[in-house]
Order: structure tokens, then sequence, then C-alpha cells
């Protein structure tokens, strides 16, 4: 399992500098399976890796950092801000399956919005959050993986 | 008379994108499709000189649209613009026919120089 977090760590800081969104260069990972949140956009895994990508953030830094990608002064969680967070996770995903040695396929994202909803991704225990620090309030990429035969 | 595109992908945000970058190097957008069953729809309708087509999308996905309008139109000029940059894609698409693929995410410049060599 830690093998892919640290893919993930690697790929999703490639896709931030790529887009020139600013992030600290500590990320945080915790053993952790349930989030609370207002914004949750969710990407299946499936084929080499069964499982789940959730990138997970709070309301403000949502419009904050769909405001850098699409260069506009965004104030509220319209459909521009959902649409650009579902690049974003789908982006997130790519990269990162894009940097195993083994083919997976991903499903098309699907936003989750709400107030203090709690996510959890049952997958024998094997979630690891990443949590990365940014101007832009903090950013969270879950993931939880079915690992047969455990850790 | 300008060259003309159809602009496939599932989320408004790459669309809109990808229109802007297109439109600024004088291509018109002449179509925009969410999945592929629209894309294939659209193609066989509006028969636009390039292609630009997502990969993970609903309803169908980009490789089985690229495959049923290379197999309605073997001239076909389709850039493939996906997040999987995974090398097997890469490969797969050129095989069935693509005539590039571009890796979000993407630098406008890079969208710009493969779409213009078309």
């Amino acid at each position: 399992m830690t093998q892919y977090v640290h893919t993930l760590v690697i790929s999703t800081r490639n896709v931030l500098n790529e887009l020139g969104i600013e992030t600290s260069n500590l990320f945080f990972i915790k053993e952790e399976n349930v989030e609370q949140f207002d914004v949750a956009v969710i990407i299946g895994l499936a084929g080499g890796l069964r499982g789940s990508l959730a990138f997970i953030l709070d309301e403000d830094a949502a419009i904050s950092i769909a405001s850098i990608m699409t260069s506009e002064e965004l104030r509220t969680l319209n459909d521009v801000v959902k649409s650009t967070l579902c690049e974003l996770a789908n982006m997130f995903a790519g990269a990162f399956i894009s940097n195993l040695h083994f083919k997976v396929e991903i499903t098309p994202p699907t936003l989750v919005i709400g107030k203090d909803i709690k996510l959890q991704q049952y997958m024998n225990d094997s979630v690891y959050r990443v949590v990365i620090p940014s101007k832009r309030g903090h950013l969270n990429l879950s993931l939880g993986l079915e690992i047969k035969g455990g850790n | 008379m300008p060259k003309s595109v159809l602009v496939v992908d599932d989320t408004a945000f790459m669309r809109t994108k990808l229109k802007a970058i297109l439109e600024g190097i004088g291509l018109t957008v002449i179509g925009e499709a969410s999945d592929g069953v629209q894309a294939v729809e659209q193609y066989k309708k509006m028969k636009p000189d390039i292609v630009t087509l997502d990969i993970t999308m609903p309803v169908m996905d980009g490789m089985c649209a690229l495959s049923e309008i290379m197999q309605y139109d073997s001239k076909a000029k389709v850039v493939m613009v996906s997040a999987l940059g995974y090398e097997d894609y890469i490969v797969q698409a050129i095989k069935s026919g693509a005539r590039n693929f571009i890796i979000k995410p993407f630098k406008d410049d890079k969208v710009r120089e493969v779409v213009s060599a078309l």
C-alpha cells in the first residue's frame, strides 16, 4: 500500500506544479478512513488496482482552486467550479495510474456536495489520506484500495 | 476557410479551455460532445476537420468512440486529450488511428503545436 501512496504523492505534486497551484512541499499522510467534507470528487479504480480515489476539500478551497484553473474570480460553488474540480480529480487519478507499472482503469468522476457529509471507503481498511497544504486551503486525496491478503 | 473542430470531453471546464485555445489559433469549434456516443453522432453529422477526444467519459469512452469514428472515416484526424498517460493507452490510441496524444494537464502551446501540425 505504501508504494501506491508514494506514487500518489509524486504524481499529485506533478499535476499541481503543472497547473501552477502552489503547495507546501510537506504532504501529510494519514491512515484514516472517515472524512468530513463539503465537496468530494470520487473516482473508481478497476483492473490492476480495485478501489477508489476521493479528492476532498472544503468549499472555500474548492472555489479558490477552480479560480486558479479557470483564471476567473469565482465566488460560489457553481457549475464552473464543479466541472473544474471533476477535471482536476480526473487529472490526479490519471497521473496516479499512469505512474504505476500495470494497467488500471478509472471511472468518470462522481461529485458529492454537502455540509459535513462523512465519506467512508470500505476496502479492507487500506485507506490512506494524503493532505496537501496550500495557500488556498488543504487539499485531501483519500486512496482506498482492496489489497488481496492485507497490506 | 478555417478548419473545423469537434471538442469531446465530459467536463465543461475542459471543453471551454480547449475551445478558447483552438479559436485562438483561428480554428472554428463547430461542436462539443460530453460522451463517446455524442461524439460519434456529431462526427457523422458535422464532418469536422479535427476532433479532440477525451478517454474517460460516461456512456461510451473515448477509445470506443475513436474506433467507431475511424471505422466511419479512416481519414479522420483525431487527437486524444486525456489524463491517462499510461503507455498502453497511448500505443492503443495511435494504433487505432489517433494522430497524436496530449496528456492532461497540458500547456496551451502543446495543443497549438499538435493541432497546427495536422
